[in-house]
């Protein structure tokens, strides 16, 4: 267990070092540097600036810096917002994203089991069809349209009540996470559920639950402690990666319903090539899941 | 037949078809018997014969569909349970009848404890709390010989060896103290040694609960050990039956003297060879229109291929046969065929 758990640490160290260098790597290709955004900036300004942020010392220098300075945990200071650490972003942000992907979770998981239970109860009757008939909507219609039907489904909503009961964008209240819940958490959802069916159907034809009926059992009884607990298993299996891809993989969502996260947050200094948090976030979120994965 | 005690189950006439994209399988075609209580009732025969069938719609394990019971009574301590399980709305599978499958390994729940799944009809049919259920199934498991029954009664199935699994299924099946014990080919995924132990341990209990038990097998070592009757099923149909002596000793059926002679023996027999039975059983989608066995039948007559063997001849008291070589008008005389003697005829 032990040679294992050394084992598993020097694979995750690789992992990270590689993410590291390859973020790094890349960012340097990107043609421009994050100081061409500034408005006139003279040479002798944008010199300075290069020596600030340590961007005039040769590449190599750069690399190790960066490195050392990740192995201590600073992703350094952000270009863009004064004065800010990016691990202060970081910081302000990730609980926004990660409340946002347990709800997301939770919703998916809760859905994606009672709607395959219910699937594979009414095998090839109209419950099953149209639930499947969703399901393959789920799968295939990209987030960012939930995300603008959400929003409309939520604007006629309020028309309707009359005022404004569920916010439709931006962060704040457990309201405003509704939707965006909602929307993150639909494509899980139908992968849950059609894994539920298959796996519900895989199970009941198996000698165990002809041993439950042998032996009298209700029907309900049989349904929950025998046939959904074993059906479940397979879900709980994916539900761990799952987790990580609704927490990290967001910023779709997040971007169309304005919401201040983790995920959206970090695209933004990879638009503008804003070094540092280019790096740090993408590394951040790679890190995320490496732990999330290997725990 | 064979006491004149009071009948405990009585089938009678069962037919069950089964429909698939090839058409309709006749599975059992006209199945009927007695079980008594504290005796072992055999059904034996080969591989889709319609010995599972018909115990299983007996225990409405039949998936229907595609299963059909089409004809048939089942009476149980007077009442119609085929079809409808309930005696007074309370299901009587696991509490009047049990029942123990064939392979151990795949019958038991993997994600419950052993305990658990033996109080679990406690709990259903007779009220018991947690606590009572899980004492019970201690019991229980120390009953069918388990060592350490109260930490066994923790473990889930994969830490249970299948000689285990199997008598921890015994103790599933017997929790509510069943009046019949239905065991579907209890031994076939065993091996010999764990058959001999399970056996000795299910006509221990046979003798102290007073229960009757359905044994269903292929294995006639298993038949000669352990019934009181015996049926032997081909191809959906009972083509003899009697107790153990009369069907191994006074044989009266082709079929039966097949099985006979393909059947190895401890006696030291040199010369002796295993004769197996020709050709294969009948399709059951079309069943021929004469008996069953004819096509393979060495001594076939034009009237097996033609005539269904509707009538049981009876030989002597309890053993019965249904074979044309039994009609009072055939002359037709075959080696090693028990025959009706003239004094024991009616």
């Amino acid at each position: 267990m032990r040679a294992y758990i050394i084992k598993r640490l020097i694979q995750g160290l690789v992992t990270v070092w590689f993410i590291a260098t390859a973020t790094f790597v890349a960012m340097h290709n990107v043609p421009g540097d994050p100081l061409m955004d500034e408005k006139a900036t003279t040479e002798e300004i944008r010199a300075n600036l290069m020596q600030k942020y340590g961007l005039d010392k040769p590449l190599h220098k750069q690399y190790v810096i960066y490195l050392g300075n990740m192995l201590k945990g600073d992703f350094g200071i952000s270009f863009t917002q004064q004065n800010r650490q990016v691990n202060d972003i970081i910081r302000e942000h990730f609980p926004v994203s990660a409340a946002l992907g347990i709800l997301a979770i939770t919703f998916a998981a809760l859905g994606g089991i009672t709607w395959g239970a219910l699937t594979a109860l009414y095998r090839n009757k109209l419950p099953d069809i149209i639930i499947m008939f969703l399901v393959i909507l789920g799968v295939s219609v990209p987030s960012f349209v939930f995300a603008a039907l959400g929003q409309l489904c939520i604007v006629s909503f309020n028309q309707l009540v009359g005022f404004s009961m569920i916010p439709v964008a931006g962060w704040g209240s457990v309201l405003h996470m509704l939707i965006p819940s909602l929307v993150l958490g639909m494509g899980t959802m139908a992968y849950l559920t059609r894994l539920t069916r298959s796996s519900m159907l895989e199970v009941v034809n198996t000698d165990y639950i002809r041993t439950a009926k042998s032996k009298g059992l209700p029907s309900s009884r049989i349904f929950l402690q025998h046939q959904l607990r074993n059906a479940v298993l397979p879900v709980i299996t994916v539900l761990g990666p799952a987790i990580a891809a609704i927490t990290t993989g967001g910023f779709v969502v997040e971007m169309v319903l304005l919401f201040p996260g983790w995920d959206g947050i970090s695209l933004k200094p990879c638009n503008n090539s804003t070094t540092p948090s280019s790096w740090a976030l993408p590394y951040s979120m790679v890190l995320f899941w490496y732990l999330w994965l290997s725990s | 037949m064979s006491t004149d005690q009071e009948v405990l189950l009585s089938v009678q006439n069962l037919h069950v078809e089964f429909d698939t994209y090839g058409g309709t399988v006749q599975a059992v075609r006209g199945v009927s018997f007695d079980v008594f209580p504290g005796k072992t009732l055999a059904i034996v025969g080969e591989s889709g014969c319609g010995k599972s069938v018909t115990v299983q719609s007996l225990m409405g394990l039949i998936p229907t569909p595609p299963g059909r019971i089409t004809q048939g009574t089942a009476i149980f301590k007077g009442n119609e349970i085929l079809g409808n399980i309930y005696i007074d709305g309370k299901d009587i599978r696991g509490s009047e009848i049990g029942m123990i499958f064939q392979d151990p390994m795949t019958s038991l729940n993997p994600t419950m404890t052993i305990g658990k799944q033996i109080g679990e009809s406690l709990l259903v049919h007779r009220g018991y709390s947690q606590k009572q259920a899980q004492n019970r199934a201690i019991e229980l498991l120390d009953m069918t010989r388990i060592p350490e029954a109260s930490k066994r009664a923790r473990q889930y199935p994969f830490e249970f060896s299948g000689g285990m699994l199997q008598r921890a299924m015994i103790a599933v099946a017997l929790a509510c103290e069943p009046s019949i014990l239905i065991a579907d080919e209890p031994t076939t995924a065993l091996d010999v040694t764990i058959q001999s132990q399970i056996l000795d341990l299910m006509q221990e209990l046979q003798s102290e609960n007073n229960m009757s038990i359905i044994l269903i097998t292929h294995d006639l070592g298993v038949v000669a050990r352990m019934a009181d009757d015996i049926l032997v099923m081909y191809a959906g149909k009972i083509v003899e039956q009697g107790e153990p002596e009369q069907i191994f000793y006074r044989s009266a059926h082709p079929y039966t003297l097949g099985l006979k002679s393909a059947m190895p023996s401890n006696k030291n027999e040199q010369d002796r060879q295993l004769i197996p039975i020709e050709g294969s059983p009948p399709d059951l989608f079309s069943p021929p229109a004469g008996c069953g066995y004819a096509p393979r039948c060495p001594n076939a007559m034009r009237i097996c291929k033609n005539k269904p063997v509707d009538q049981f001849f009876e030989l002597e008291k309890a053993h019965h046969s249904a074979c044309w070589l039994h009609h009072e008008d055939c002359e037709v005389s075959v080696p090693g065929l028990h025959r009706i003697t003239s004094g024991e005829q009616k």
